[in-house]
């Protein structure tokens, strides 16, 4: 939902960075202000899951030039956990599996990182509980789950409807969704794309990366950017992700030949 | 260095009755010497700083109710058997139940100490240097006899404190188990130390049977001073249809060795053998286990994880022997190391022994360190680096802390990880 009043929430300034040096972003340019929802497409390679971990502080990149600000705040210097506490959440493309912690413990020891930051109380077990199953209905899993290992031995589509989980828990100001949708049948894409769908206020805002439109005919965004070797080179509504899929990424090499 | 002959035999002066049993080990002693690296079996350990220390025979010292209640199973409390710098601890041991003993030598009923004896003479365990110096000083045995067809619901503990304040100490535990047919034991042997300011030294042995169809699920957890230097052999023997576990935990010590033999003495025999040890520092854990199948049927299931920081050493060497005789075996071993330091080191060797011909064995070994891709998942939901660490190591050594069914003591351990 756009409202041209609403604050900033993301600001990236001309952002460079490289991994191993070889550069991946060569100058990004993205706004995000509350309520709205914005989608980045582009091909394997163009730096779209690349922006995505940098925004959360992955340490496997590094940023040579330009600026992440974030209400605000510059946040380029703090570490990722800082971030998250912040409320910058990155569900991943390929969530990690991690034996030996229960799904249950890990969302409490989360929620309440997140409650002590605020300055809030801890949640006992008994109390998180009754909250994560309040949650567990906004992506329809089973209870089941959260006995589990973290992730472990789950199907892409449990591990993606497992990060929405943790969304929902955390409650971001800034949800960043990497390829959520790859890996998904339709029922599980569209059990993900309506769990986002009811995590939308107008004082936070989603960024959709992914490759193809389907699944913005789920969620809706506001905005579509086009991501084409570490830029967006090009910005638009919905429509414009429309316009992609009938014509494919090919028509990008061309305008970018001609400039 | 150790103390002379002429101090171990007036130490055991007075005790006749284990005169043969001591014999038999001097003999061995006398033929055998320290081990150095240069002994295949001893090549990564160094044990010069043992050898180089001054050790008396420990003198006894008497303590009260108080200084036992953080080393007190709490599951357990009718059959407990405390032991500090080696000697018996009558007044803080308790033995409840019928149809066991849980106590030392010295006090046995005169019967059951002559078919003690006989029990012990018929049954002879290989000693290397170190059980033949605990044997050849044995005055007197830490004892749990359990009867057949006796089921005990809670635990017995055999408790083994430490203190050595004025001097550098030998201790020297020798503990014997008896499980007669059928009977069904829980048993926590542990080791632990009150204040301390003198390096020691605990040389202990145990000497287990399992009769047939017998049950017993042994805990081990070494929990020495960090100036200690602990080094054990235990041997076990099972009989036809028996099941024997043991989770062992080794955290104590700057330096520990185990030594865990274990025979399969008939067939259709189940060994589990599940291990956790944490080094630090400059500490070494070597551990040695030998597996001897000889007959059809049998099964060994055998997972041992360790956990190295700083400048810290492992050594695991697992043998599992299936000869001819052992067919129908199914073995499976596994080794698994996570190593949190560049300047940690561990030796492992996993070993399948193989001449039977029908049978299933599986053997493993890996090392691995907490993966950044990991730790900046954990982080990214808000979670710091230090409790992301902590949350990974538990989960690593989870899987071994759940083995012990006493509440207490998992709590207790998962609580040292943190």
């Amino acid at each position: 939902m756009i409202n041209k009043n609403s604050p900033v929430i993301l600001s990236i300034n001309d952002l460079n960075a490289s991994v191993e040096g070889t550069p991946i972003l060569k100058g990004v340019n993205l706004e995000i202000k509350a309520g709205e929802i914005h989608a980045i497409m582009g091909r394997n390679g163009s730096g779209k899951s690349t922006l995505s971990k940098i925004i959360a502080g992955s340490p496997d990149y590094e940023v040579t030039g330009g600026d992440i600000i974030y209400q605000g705040k510059s946040i380029l210097e703090q570490e990722p956990d800082q971030r998250a506490l912040a409320g910058i959440f990155l569900a991943f493309q390929y969530p990690l599996e991690i034996p030996g912690v229960s799904n249950l413990d890990f969302l409490r020891v989360a929620y309440n990182a997140k409650r002590k930051f605020q300055g809030q109380e801890e949640l006992d077990a008994f109390d998180f509980e009754d909250l994560v199953r309040e949650k567990l209905d906004i992506v329809q899993m089973n209870p089941a789950f959260l006995d589990r290992s973290l992730n472990e031995g789950f199907s892409g589509g449990e591990k993606k409807r497992n990060e929405i989980l943790q969304m929902a828990i955390l409650e971001p100001t800034l949800g960043i969704l990497d390829e959520i949708d790859s890996g998904l049948d339709i029922d599980a894409l569209r059990i993900v794309a309506n769990g986002v769908n009811q995590l939308t206020r107008s004082d936070n805002s989603f960024l959709l990366i992914t490759h193809y439109q389907r699944l913005l005919n789920y969620i809706e965004p506001d905005y579509v950017h086009i991501m084409y070797d570490g830029k967006i080179v090009k910005t638009g509504d919905k429509e414009l992700a429309l316009e992609l899929e009938e014509s494919g990424y090919d028509f990008l090499d061309l305008e970018v030949a001609i400039g | 260095m150790i103390p002379t002959l002429n101090k171990i035999k007036d130490f055991t002066k007075g005790e006749q009755d284990l005169v043969e049993f001591r014999e038999r080990a001097s003999g061995i002693y006398a033929k055998s010497s320290f081990p150095s690296k240069k002994d295949e079996d001893w090549q990564f350990i160094d044990l010069d700083n043992l050898q180089k220390q001054e050790f008396e025979i420990a003198s006894p010292i008497e303590l009260t109710k108080q200084d036992l209640v953080s080393f007190e199973l709490e599951e357990c409390s009718d059959n407990r058997l405390v032991f500090v710098n080696g000697y018996y601890q009558a007044a803080l041991s308790s033995n409840r139940d019928k149809g066991i003993y849980v106590g030392n030598f010295a006090t046995i009923k005169d019967t059951k100490r002559a078919q003690l004896t006989a029990y012990l003479k018929q049954n002879l365990p290989d000693l290397n240097y170190f059980s033949a110096l605990n044997q050849l000083a044995t005055k007197d045995l830490a004892i749990v006899w359990v009867e057949a067809d006796v089921e005990i619901a809670q635990p017995i503990q055999l408790l083994f404190l430490a203190s050595a304040n004025s001097e550098q100490i030998l201790i020297q535990p020798h503990i014997v188990v008896i499980i007669e047919p059928r009977a069904k034991v829980q048993l926590l042997e542990s080791y632990h130390y009150l204040e301390t300011k003198q390096p020691y030294w605990n040389n202990s042995f145990s000497e287990i049977f399992v009769g047939e169809n017998a049950k017993l699920e042994h805990v081990l957890v070494q929990w020495q001073a960090n100036n200690a230097f602990h080094i054990a052999q235990t041997t076990v023997q099972q009989k036809e249809g028996s099941y024997y576990s043991i989770v062992e935990v080794d955290l104590g010590s700057q330096l520990c060795r185990h030594n865990l033999d274990i025979i399969q003495a008939g067939k259709q025999t189940d060994t589990k053998l599940w291990g956790l040890a944490l080094a630090q520092d400059e500490q070494t854990i070597d551990l040695h286990s030998k597996v001897d199948l000889h007959h059809p049927y049998g099964t060994v299931e055998q997972l041992q994880k360790c956990i190295l920081a700083d400048r810290s050493s492992i050594v695991f060497n697992g043998k599992i022997s299936v000869p001819q005789s052992a067919q129908m075996t199914n073995a499976a071993q596994l080794n698994r190391n996570l190593i949190l330091s560049s300047g940690a080191k561990v030796y492992t060797k996993p070993e399948l022994e193989i001449t039977a011909d029908n049978v299933k064995c599986a053997h493993g070994a890996t090392i691995s360190q907490l993966e950044d891709e990991e730790i900046f998942y954990l982080r990214s939901r808000g979670l710091t680096l230090a409790n992301c660490r902590r949350l990974l190591l538990e989960a690593f050594a989870i899987e071994i802390i759940n083995k012990i069914p006493y509440k207490s003591l998992s709590q207790k351990l998962t609580n040292y990880i943190k």
